[in-house]
């Protein structure tokens, strides 16, 4: 049972990472970007080719996949999203969801379906504590997701760009009005979010080793995350990866496995029954 | 007759007589389209006039087509009844998800319908001594009184009177006035929920006769196929839907059947290609609402307008549809 | 005037041509030309598992290669047309359909067993020819007293009978438990490893399901371990069975490994490095390094073909099964038809593929093959560890 709530954090990790790039342009740029997933895989593959090109060691790799991941969600709000922002929500889903299948397609073309195993970053030690085994894999998922999502809060909390930021979704018109450069802002925030979502798909890559259809599956439970934790919260998509990545893993030790996956999705449904906005959503007034 | 009217029968006429000479899989290929067309059709009500986004319209129709292929192959129900009660399932099932999620706003609506489409497709799987699972039912060819649409033409003849029922059927609401205050809904809840428009009911109706219409489009592409397995079902198929009525045209009746051509012909055309007729999609997905927001049926505006030299008749700015989908909902 | 003129004599021709190629056309049966054989084939070259899609196709085409090189069948090339599926089983339906309506196939193959199980209903009543699929189950397929199916692949029931089977025989199992995909295929493995432990007098320690595309196994390795298991038998896709291996390793778990036939393949030791090493497989293909003559023109012919493409299982069987396609036109004689494939290949008895060792058809059988060979990984490669097993 304690491996499980082990297990359960690590994977809850990844999911909470991929949720708070999501939620951070979304919260900021009123985008849920449905293509999020395939600029992490894309980046992925980005710092391994580079990897294999150079033989850098691998933490390099890791650096250029992030830096891909930022220079991708830039060229997507440079290109697409700016003349798509005003347009409404349909709109940004459609052209999120055309994304998808570009980027996703574009990664079969060039680097071809195979699967390739993909380094871990935290090597492979394992650690044995109170009859649970703990590798140095878990602590590391665990305790990066735990270290971006706070860089994430302290940056919008006590940076200038961060109150910028924050300033945006409160008030568009009046935030262009004091000043703010509401373009580069949201480039910004697209790259951040971006590079975010590439972290994960690193911190991935080795589970499922590197292949085109690699984040498929996470990236829907990342929306599941990020609406059980209310779309705008990063502490939400944060509590939310966790706490689904320890309820699917413990409630499998007594109900068949195959059912693991399923969870989500009645979770959801129960969480957006009972509280249309997310367990920590804010309620967003609606001025008449 | 308006103008409207005169189009669309002529439409039907050619839709009539065309076929007659046309090879079997291409009538394959133009029932198909009749089928998704009638999904469109539901699917412009919901997210075109009424503003709520559904990521998971593949539920309603995997539910018309297992409920029609199960009740005649396993249990020996004549077609036209078998369809009725998959229909009637499909409004059911609508209303059952409607109530609840007509509660949640915009992304959270998209979110909670990809989640219940998902949950059809598990459903489908887990009772798959019922269902078939990934093996599937194989599904005879359907019988209407005595009309037994057993060669592709008599098939597609059976779809294209289904089709151009609900058109008349969705041209006649669109009029109603029910209809009418659901677009007033569209534009401003607010004002409508003030001017004592019950606009929860509007929306939960809306959501039921979307989930009715791609329930029958599931009735009538199941025997078109011949066989039904729940991989056809997938989260790709709402999305497939959902870029139908986009690359159509928003709200339109025409674009509704212009956009299910598109999503059945981009794929055969592009057959040698390889997986490159998804970034094809993906592409038209985008460049619609970055370059021509009013979609074929744009284009087809376009011609019309230069052939007839009169002005279109008024139909709602595409790009004030999409901005209202969603932000009101 | 002059028009008239001109339209007549142009229908005059038409009506010529028309009547040469009646003539002509009449002898020969759908698919088969003076100088070529059209054969079909659905593949999965897009969807969940393209990997695999675009290596059968790699080696169905260095056998084309291999038999157009030397002459064709009877003096005719053989000619492939590939339908992508995306692994749906509908879309497989109507890949079938255009091949037999539109393209008048011979015959065809695949790839995909819910593919094959959909494919084979409609070519079953088409009356034409599956031969050699790739794909497996002992209900849908193998012993489905199907007329028009041919398989070459053990069914999966089978093959998990004897691995179970061998593993508790012969390596010391006392605790065997599977893993396996929540769907037909799955059920199959099931079926035949609790067949070999009926068998044996013992039970299954443990079974544990998971949907497919599931990445993380952790849920299902650690019930696993919990229950005590001494080998995991491991139903599922070659990556699947990868991430289980690394599952266990993450939680210190480490029982034995055993897979069928699409994890004998040199990819998994590529994933899983160091982590591979004691992992059994069936196999019933050589592997690509083995010292086996047929093994080298293979290889020579796949580099010929596609100089980029790896020698994996599924090159390696697409490639002999493609083969034995060419001998059963062969066997058809010098006009082959539908009928006179499937009566030629229902008296191989055996026939011997350089490859996949001797192949058993009747009238009544149409299993081909019963029977694999165990395989370990032991210094970072595989190697044979027993002869042919049949079923106990």
């Amino acid at each position: 049972m304690d491996q499980a709530v082990i297990n359960g954090l690590a994977e809850g990790s990844v999911y909470a990472l991929l949720a708070l790039g999501l939620v951070f342009i979304n919260r900021i740029t009123q985008v849920a970007t449905f293509a999020h997933g395939e600029v992490a895989a894309c980046a992925a593959f980005i710092g391994f080719s580079i990897f294999q090109a150079t033989g850098m060691p691998f933490v390099v790799a890791v650096l250029c996949s992030i830096v891909a991941g930022g220079v991708l969600g830039y060229a997507i709000e440079r290109i697409v999203i700016r003349r798509v922002q005003t347009s409404g929500l349909l709109a940004t889903i459609i052209v999120t969801l055309g994304l998808y299948f570009v980027i996703h397609n574009a990664i079969v073309a060039i680097w071809g379906p195979e699967v390739r195993p993909y380094p871990a970053i935290f090597g492979d030690t394992t650690v044995r504590f109170a009859g649970v085994a703990i590798s140095s894999q878990h602590i590391g998922v665990i305790a990066t997701a735990f270290l971006i999502a706070i860089a994430l809060a302290a940056y919008l909390r006590w940076t200038r760009t961060g109150l910028a930021l924050r300033a945006i979704p409160q008030n568009r018109y009046g935030a262009e009005v004091i000043g703010l450069n509401l373009r580069r802002l949201s480039a910004t925030a697209w790259i951040i979010g971006s590079a975010v979502g590439a972290m994960a798909g690193v911190l991935i890559a080795p589970l499922t080793f590197l292949n085109s259809n690699m984040m498929g599956a996470p990236l829907i439970k990342a929306f599941a995350v990020a609406a059980l934790g209310g779309l705008d919260s990063l502490v939400g998509a944060f509590v939310g990866g966790l706490l689904l990545g320890v309820i699917e893993n413990v409630m499998v030790v007594y109900i068949p496995t195959y059912l693991k996956d399923s969870i989500a999705f009645f979770f959801i449904f129960i969480v957006l029954l009972v509280q249309p906005k997310g367990l920590f959503g804010r309620v967003r007034m609606e001025k008449v | 007759m308006t103008r409207a009217q005169i189009f669309g029968w002529a439409v039907v006429a050619v839709a009539a007589v065309v076929p007659l000479g046309l090879a079997d899989y291409w009538l394959y290929l133009l029932t198909l389209i009749g089928a998704y067309g009638v999904v469109a059709l539901g699917l412009n009500l919901l997210t075109g006039l009424s503003g709520q986004i559904s990521l998971g319209h593949a539920g309603f129709f995997a539910i018309g087509a297992y409920t029609s292929a199960i009740l005649t192959s396993k249990y020996g129900l004549p077609y036209p009844a078998a369809a009725a009660l998959a229909v009637a399932a499909g409004w059911g099932v609508g209303l059952l998800v409607g109530i609840p999620a007509v509660r949640l706003q915009g992304l959270y609506l998209a979110i909670a319908t990809l989640a219940f489409g998902i949950g059809v497709e598990r459903v489908i799987y887990t009772f798959k001594g019922l269902t078939g699972g990934p093996y599937g039912l194989m599904i005879d060819p359907p019988a209407v009184l005595g009309f037994a649409a057993n060669s592709p033409l008599k098939l597609y003849y059976l779809v294209l009177v289904a089709a151009t029922l609900c058109v008349l059927f969705i041209a006649n609401i669109v009029r109603s006035s029910q209809v009418r205050m659901l677009v007033a809904m569209r534009d401003s809840e607010l004002a409508a929920a003030c001017m004592g428009i019950n606009v929860t009911r509007l929306k939960v109706l809306a959501f039921a006769i979307s989930a009715a219409l791609a329930a029958l489009g599931g009735v009538l592409y199941a025997p078109a196929i011949g066989f039904v397995s729940v991989e056809q079902f997938t989260l790709w198929l709402s999305i497939t839907f959902i870029s139908m009525i986009v690359v159509g045209g928003l709200g339109s009746i025409t674009g509704s059947f212009l956009g299910a051509a598109f999503v059945v012909i981009v794929p055969e055309l592009l057959r040698g290609f390889g997986a490159y007729y998804q970034i094809v999609y993906g592409l038209a997905m985008i460049l619609v609402f970055v370059f021509w927001p009013k979609g074929l049926v744009g284009f087809v505006d376009l011609i019309g307008r230069r052939i007839g030299g009169a002005p279109s008749p008024a139909r709602p700015p595409a790009i004030a549809l999409s901005k209202k989908a969603g932000e009101n909902s | 005037m002059k028009q008239n003129k001109k339209l007549q004599s142009a229908v005059a021709a038409a009506a010529l041509m028309l009547g040469a190629v009646q003539m002509s056309g009449g002898a020969l049966a759908q698919g088969v030309t003076d100088k070529t054989v059209k054969i079909g084939a659905y593949d999965a070259l897009t969807g969940p598992i393209p990997l695999t899609g675009k290596q059968m196709n790699a080696g169905w085409q260095a056998a084309l290669l291999a038999i157009n090189d030397a002459g064709g069948i009877n003096g005719r090339k053989l000619e492939l047309l590939v339908e992508d599926d995306g692994y749906e089983p509908s879309r497989a339906m109507a890949a079938a359909r255009k091949l037999v309506d539109r393209d008048q196939v011979l015959l065809v193959t695949g790839l995909g067993t819910p593919s094959t199980v959909v494919a084979a209903k409609y070519l079953e009543q088409a009356n034409v020819p599956l031969l050699f699929p790739m794909g497996a189950s002992s209900t849908q397929l193998n012993e489905a007293g199907l007329k028009q199916l041919f398989m070459v692949h053990p069914a999966y029931l089978t093959q998990a009978q004897i691995i179970v089977g061998w593993m508790i025989d012969h390596a010391g199992v006392k605790k065997p438990c599977l893993i396996y995909q929540e769907d037909p295929a799955g059920e199959d493995h099931l079926a035949g490893a609790k067949a070999a432990v009926a068998a044996r007098g013992m039970q299954l320690t443990a079974a544990e399901a998971f949907e497919r595309g599931t990445t993380d196994f952790s849920a299902q390795v650690l019930k696993t371990k919990g229950a005590g298991c001494d080998m995991i038998y491991t139903a599922a896709t070659l990556e699947a069975a990868a991430r289980m291996v690394t599952a266990a390793d993450r939680i210190g778990f480490k029982p034995k490994f055993a897979g069928f036939t699409t994890q004998a393949d040199s990819t998994l030791i590529k994933l899983l490095g160091p982590l591979a090493e004691g992992f059994y497989a069936a196999d019933i293909l050589p592997q690509p390094d083995a010292d086996d003559p047929a093994v080298k023109t293979f290889l020579a012919n796949l580099k010929k073909s596609a100089p980029d493409i790896e020698p994996t299982f599924f090159t390696t069987y697409a490639y002999a099964a493609m083969m034995l396609i060419g001998d059963a036109i062969r066997d058809a004689g010098d006009n082959p038809t539908r009928a006179s494939v499937v009566a030629a290949l229902e008296k191989w008895n055996p026939h011997n593929s350089p490859l996949l060792g001797p192949i058993y058809f009747s009238k009544t059988n149409h299993d081909g093959k019963r029977s694999v060979y165990m395989i370990q990984v032991t210094d970072g490669k595989w190697n044979k560890v027993s002869d042919w097993i049949e079923p106990k």
